[in-house]
């Protein structure tokens, strides 16, 4: 069931509707019913791998809490590695698979195990990582163990995040799930406020850019260079507006019930530097890794060899969380590189700019930061597209051979997507900014409000792309 | 106390989103008839083009088809030819469930005495974007209701979609504001529907194996296809089902192109194959690209198919007699 369905519509209507006409206590059930559902309606049998883990980790929990030493990381270790295990099997299973036959194939041996034909069970590294970030906890001792098995499942498998996050913490969602909320109409507007933006995002920028993106990459043996270009910058507006519009919408049909999950994205685009990108965009997959990974290895508190050594082990398996292809691993290598050549020569592009004097012009000289970051960053895009490392270097070859004209596409078709474009930034630069023009959506009065909100909607019906389908980011 | 608060919250909140809605109602209403006066308005492009058919068009000869008929049938030469009246209908990127709602929509009007429909090599072909741009249709949706059957084979939810009174001209602004741009001396040369393509294949002639990876078949298009023939058959039109050169070596077959020449077969329709023909083929020059007549071309290919029409024998087609 997609965020930007009709079927979804019904859904959140019967749903939201149902937990506010059943007394607290039991709205937990009425949740869980609904999210069983949901998740459901992708492909019914792949529950049970969701109930699998959720069984082995509820337990994991309630065993590592009353555990101590040796036997309370014996617990967390089982749980992490059914979890983990669970992900490679589904996830990586062919890919492991596929490389060992190549690496046979070398030595002219035919690899005997054959490939698996199965579907990724749809948001699986979303919802491991989130009942993993449980566990851990638990044996860290920041979080009780949940004795209620119902909540427990809840926690996992709430539907707004359950298929592409944002990756909760035990901490901040478990407890709401106990809290007796009441409604709030001004709550209510504030979460179908957001869905709207979501909607916005998905329908009027994601969508129509993937219409150029998509021919650009599909066929890119037969574009100009220039085109291709065009595609990388389009396809990094397109990658942040469908997945923060799924954020959107997961956050505020959480709101309308009056849940508070946590913000995934903080207008990175608006990023001066590659390590400021990385606070911004998808906040609470980089707060895991910092958190579960990164610290554990030494985090900032090692020496500088050591740290450069960790980033990039952080963002190659970043990368490799993605997807199981090697594209994805490159593209999170490449922006480990950034972040260590960043620290590398700090001192270097600290004199350089000092050089050129250009802090005097404060916004020209934010202007040129963010237009480098976003360069690189959409750059690194390519192998995150790209369906094979061959196709990526193939369009890289041809971006900087500079050849060929943009305009393939339809003047039409570039109109929109470019006002598609400026309407985003628009926005997004007067939330960043304060801007005090375009602010008819913060307005006090209840008039102004809905008009400009209506206006949204015309927008979406008028300009929207109603064929654009999936998101992204599902297939991770 | 409690429950009375409660009570006004609910109450406060209904009473604003039912502003709301009526806000984005009133809105919707006021600019959908902005955009339908605008859209039935337009003087180009291939909007005009398809009112014109629906609302207007009383030639003697119709050719429907895509790309493939806008730019390879010239309803100048064919009426020179044939001495009947033409007018191209067809649609760039459309298949025959396009072609076949707006057949009717003329249908309810008149009946002209030929009909030519261009196949594709994959007209037949499962495609779910044949299916979006059935979206051409929309603006036509309420004022003739012939076309609502092959709207409703977008999905199952597009009559609730045609709530909106702006959803039917999506994507259509930009178009609407240039069709309606033009000067006083533009206006009213909507055209023939026929489109010239001026460049020049440069080759190579690439090989297409219709063996390998076979697309799987659509039935909706297949049955529309026969439906369109049979709605000519009981009309008493001249049906004609061309499929125009390509500029490619095939191997094998196209699936498409077979069942379309089979069932034109069983039903008496004279089926004109000149997918692969040499008298084109062999001349690299008169193509734009591998499936489209450049201007040269296309004036050839259209006075070939006017002379192989009025030469025909026409074989009671219409299955009156027979009846």
């Amino acid at each position: 069931m997609l965020f930007n369905s009709f079927h979804f519509v019904f859904f959140f209507l019967i749903v939201t509707g149902g937990y506010f006409s059943i007394p607290y206590t039991k709205r937990w059930m009425w949740l869980l019913a609904a999210s069983c559902y949901f998740y459901m309606a992708f492909v019914p049998v792949y529950i049970l791998i969701l109930a699998f883990t959720i069984i082995i980790d509820y337990f994991a929990g309630i065993y590592i809490e009353r555990s101590a030493g040796k036997r309370r990381k014996l617990f967390l270790v089982s749980s992490l590695v059914a979890n983990i295990g669970i992900l490679c099997f589904f996830k990586y299973f062919n890919f492991f698979n596929d490389n060992i036959s190549a690496m046979l194939g070398i030595f002219e041996f035919q690899n005997p195990v054959g490939n698996l034909s199965i579907l990724l069970p749809i948001g699986l590294s979303f919802h491991t990582f989130q009942a993993m970030s449980y566990t851990i906890e638990v044996y860290r001792g920041n979080q009780q163990a949940e004795r209620h098995f119902g909540i427990y499942a809840l926690y996992v498998m709430f539907y707004p995040q359950l298929v592409a996050g944002p990756i909760e913490r035990p901490q901040n969602l478990l407890h709401q799930f106990r809290q007796k909320i009441d409604f709030d109409g001004s709550r209510v507007f504030s979460g179908l406020k957001l869905m709207l933006w979501g909607l916005f995002k998905k329908i009027v920028v994601a969508d129509r850019l993937g219409i150029f993106v998509d021919n650009a990459y599909n066929y890119h043996a037969q574009q100009s260079g220039a085109a291709l270009a065009l595609a990388t910058i389009f396809f990094s507006f397109q990658v942040y507006c469908d997945f923060s519009a799924y954020s959107d919408i997961a956050r505020g049909s959480a709101r309308v019930m009056g849940f508070d999950l946590m913000k995934n994205f903080n207008r990175p685009n608006l990023s001066r530097s590659t390590a400021e990108f990385w606070k911004r965009w998808h906040i609470s997959l980089s707060t895991w890794f910092k958190d579960y990974l990164y610290f554990p290895l030494g985090g900032n508190r090692v020496p500088m060899p050591r740290r450069y050594v960790n980033l990039m082990i952080v963002f190659l398996i970043s990368g490799f969380w993605h997807g199981a292809n090697w594209t994805f691993v490159i593209w999170g290598g490449i922006n480990g590189l950034f972040l260590v050549m960043g620290l590398l020569f700090k001192k270097q592009a600290d004199a350089f700019w000092k050089f050129t004097r250009l802090q005097k012009f404060p916004i020209l000289y934010a202007a040129i930061h963010i237009s480098i970051t976003f360069l690189l960053i959409s750059f690194s895009r390519i192998f995150f597209r790209s369906q094979t490392v061959e196709q990526a270097f193939a369009v890289i070859k041809k971006i900087f051979s500079f050849s060929g004209s943009i305009f393939k596409e339809s003047a039409v078709m570039m109109l929109y997507s470019f006002f598609a474009i400026a309407f985003l930034m628009l926005v997004e630069m007067r939330n960043e900014y304060k801007l005090p023009a375009f602010t008819f959506s913060l307005r006090r009065s209840f008039w102004v409000r809905s008009t400009w909100y209506a206006l949204l909607v015309i927008l979406i019906l008028l300009v929207g792309v109603y064929d654009g389908g999936q998101f992204i980011y599902f297939q991770f | 106390m409690e429950k009375i608060l409660e009570a006004n919250t609910y109450r406060s909140f209904i009473l604003k989103l039912f502003v709301f809605i009526v806000i984005v109602a009133v809105v919707d209403i006021s600019v959908g008839k902005l955009l339908e006066k605008a859209y039935f308005n337009q003087q180009q492009g291939e909007d005009a083009l398809t009112t014109y058919a629906v609302k207007e068009v009383q030639s003697q000869m119709l050719v429907f088809g895509s790309s493939r008929a806008v730019n390879n049938f010239d309803p100048a030469v064919m009426e020179n030819e044939t001495g009947l009246s033409c007018f191209n209908a067809g649609r760039i990127g459309q298949s025959v469930l396009y072609h076949y709602a707006v057949l009717k929509t003329i249908l309810k009007r008149y009946s002209p005495e030929v009909v030519v429909l261009s196949m594709d090599a994959g007209e037949f072909a499962k495609d779910a974007e044949d299916y979006d741009k059935l979206s051409s249709l929309l603006p036509y949706y309420n004022s003739h209701p012939e076309v609502r059957d092959m709207v409703h084979l977008k999905g199952p939810i597009e009559k609730i979609k045609l709530l909106s009174s702006i959803y039917p001209y999506n994507s259509l602004l930009l178009p609407i504001i240039k069709g309606n741009s033009i000067n006083e001396q533009e206006k009213n040369a909507k055209g023939n529907g026929y489109i010239s393509l001026q460049r020049t294949f440069p080759g190579p002639v690439e090989t297409i194996d219709y063996t390998a990876n076979r697309r799987q078949l659509d039935s909706v298009k297949i049955n529309t296809y026969l439906s369109f023939i049979k709605e000519c058959r009981q009309r008493g039109i001249k049906l004609y089902v061309v499929c125009p050169p390509y500029i490619v070596n095939p191997v094998g077959k196209n699936l498409s192109l077979q069942i379309a020449e089979k069932i034109a077969g069983d039903m008496g329709v004279p089926y004109f194959d000149l997918a692969y023909d040499e008298k084109f083929t062999s001349r690299k020059h008169l193509f734009a690209d591998f499936r489209h007549l450049n201007l040269q071309g296309s004036k050839e290919f259209s006075k070939f198919i006017s002379a192989r029409i009025s030469s025909d024998e026409v074989p009671d087609n219409t299955g009156i007699h027979n009846e």
